[in-house]
């Protein structure tokens, strides 16, 4: 794969968490707006699988960023772990959660004040996460170019 | 010491990782009798955790601020993961007295949700530490 197209693909991936970050916060934002979470309808339904992938995004992009992290720049490399962390932290709480409470959820189950809670804290964590990712992958593509 | 350090190093990447796969399957079978061996090896690693922290961060140099950092962080991380676990593992496993109050059960699941996030976090920190993955040294 030539280096153009693996800038292109980064930038695109940066894009896409940048993207999936705003459309998260403005869902939950409205959620808490109308106080109507709604974590059983269908816009979450879908969201999930985007969260899903944005989630797997963050936490490979972190682990080349921890990876990358010169040695000597002592803020980088506090930033770039504290970064893999969080990722690793919300890849486990976010595939706990939707597996217990919608994909693998038995019959008759019903969202508990607890899980609900749970739900805002992914869904505020990954903003987080995802937002810096993202930012981070897109300025890297655009200082390659420079 | 070498030796040892490779050893446990592994051993805390496999438990992270058992650990973290095991924590995202639950709920797809009954993975009660899976987490009562696994909480065995977890305190296990939580009590060795602690003990390679804290030898970390006494041969940190003052002059590597990084590593400083690092080794602190590490140290409180295994810290808090060791308080946590063993509160949560005598109270609603080992000496439980939970009844089956929904709200009660509820909490406790939240708190073996945290618990096993951190302990995972921590352990992969530890092993990667003690197999030399992906730690600088200024030296």
């Amino acid at each position: 794969m030539s280096a153009t197209t693996i800038e292109t693909l980064q930038r695109a991936l940066g894009i896409y968490l940048l993207v999936l970050a705003l459309a998260v916060g403005a869902q939950v934002v409205l959620a808490a707006l109308t106080d109507e979470w709604g974590y059983e309808n269908d816009v979450w339904s879908i969201a999930n699988w985007l969260i899903a992938g944005g989630t797997i995004s963050a936490f490979e992009q972190s682990i080349r960023r921890a990876l990358a992290a010169d040695a000597s720049d002592v803020f980088e490399r506090v930033a770039s772990t504290f970064m893999l962390l969080l990722s690793a932290a919300l890849l486990l709480i976010f595939f706990e959660q939707w597996f217990a409470v919608r994909l693998f959820a038995p019959d008759g189950f019903e969202l508990t004040p607890v899980r609900s809670m749970t739900w805002v804290a992914v869904n505020v964590i990954f903003i987080v996460v995802s937002g810096a990712v993202g930012w981070k992958t897109l300025s890297s593509a655009r200082n390659r170019d420079m | 010491m070498e030796a040892v350090k490779r050893i446990f190093g592994a051993v805390h990447i496999v438990l992270a990782v058992v650990v973290g796969v095991q924590f995202i399957v639950a709920p797809l079978y009954d993975a009660v009798p899976v987490w009562e061996i696994l909480n065995w090896l977890m305190a296990i690693g939580v009590i060795a955790g602690v003990v390679f922290s804290y030898m970390r961060w006494t041969s940190a140099k003052a002059s590597d601020h990084g590593e400083r950092v690092g080794s602190g962080a590490m140290l409180i991380g295994a810290i808090a993961v060791l308080l946590l676990f063993f509160e949560q593992w005598f109270t609603t496993r080992l000496f439980a007295s939970n009844g089956d109050d929904a709200l009660i059960l509820d909490r406790i699941n939240l708190w073996w949700q945290v618990v096993n996030v951190i302990f995972v976090i921590v352990s992969g920190e530890i092993g990667m530490w003690l197999l030399g993955i992906g730690h600088h040294s200024d030296d």
